[in-house]
């Protein structure tokens, strides 16, 4: 594969896993009917990469950073530290990997890509969002609907 | 931003490269800061493998998270693990 179609592909994936989770943070906080569809699209453009990736940040390890964990915990549960479910972790090291990945592709010709980079990437953000949609049940669907949230809110609760 | 020095960074992803199902291919890692495009930074850690055409993310999924995993654990940046071409 060239240099230029292996960069094309792995800033797509990048693309295809950011529209996915504006799309998930559209249907969550919008509704999925599709009447509203024209609002989902203008709510989605509302989310920009910095603020995604902020959020995505907060869950990336075991438990939710502490400075979001009170949101996201999980109504009813007791206090203490909030587990990340982990298609949440899977998908916030994937979007991290890919948005590395794709600052580079775009940007830094001084770095290369190889095929097998390209296909890894490719994968993992498919597999992301595989586990994701897979996740259907009321706590998933209530810890997505937060991290939606969370998004739009560029991961931080507070103004300062 | 909590910050590992490069040196630890390297040291940390070699043993677990080592030690790793890929250990006997495995020839050596390059780490290098780098710009995020979002005000921050990530880790570009470059892995040397003598073969790479045969890796799925499947089969590679542990090693890398097993990095990314070690590095959060005393870094902030996240590790974007590649896989360069022998």
């Amino acid at each position: 594969m060239s240099e230029v179609r292996t960069r094309r592909a792995v800033s797509t994936a990048y693309y295809a896993l950011f529209h996915f989770l504006c799309a998930e943070a559209g249907l969550g906080l919008v509704g999925e009917s599709e009447a509203l569809a024209s609002r989902r699209a203008l709510f989605q453009r509302v989310i920009g990469h910095g603020g995604l990736k902020a959020a995505l940040d907060k869950v990336a390890g075991a438990v939710a950073d502490a400075s979001v964990a009170e949101f996201l915990r999980p109504p009813g549960a007791g206090p203490g530290p909030v587990a990340v479910p982990g298609f949440v972790r899977d998908m916030s090291r994937a979007f991290a990997e890919l948005q590395a990945a794709r600052q580079d592709a775009d940007y830094n010709w001084n770095v290369n890509f190889s095929h097998t980079d390209a296909q890894l990437l490719c994968r993992r953000a498919a597999g992301a969002i595989s586990i994701w949609q897979a996740c259907d049940n009321p706590s998933g669907r209530d810890f997505k609907r937060a991290l939606g949230l969370l998004m739009l809110l560029k991961g931080r609760l507070r103004a300062d | 931003m909590k910050h590992a020095p490069v040196a630890d960074l390297t040291r940390i992803i070699q043993q677990i490269s080592r030690g790793s199902d890929f250990g006997p291919r495995f020839h050596g890692v390059i780490v290098e800061p780098a710009d995020d495009g979002l005000g921050g930074e990530f880790l570009r850690v470059s892995l040397r493998f003598d073969k790479t055409r045969d890796l799925t993310w499947e089969t590679v999924k542990p090693l890398v998270t097993a990095i990314e995993d070690a590095v959060l654990e005393i870094d902030e940046r996240f590790p974007s693990v590649r896989f360069p071409d022998p």
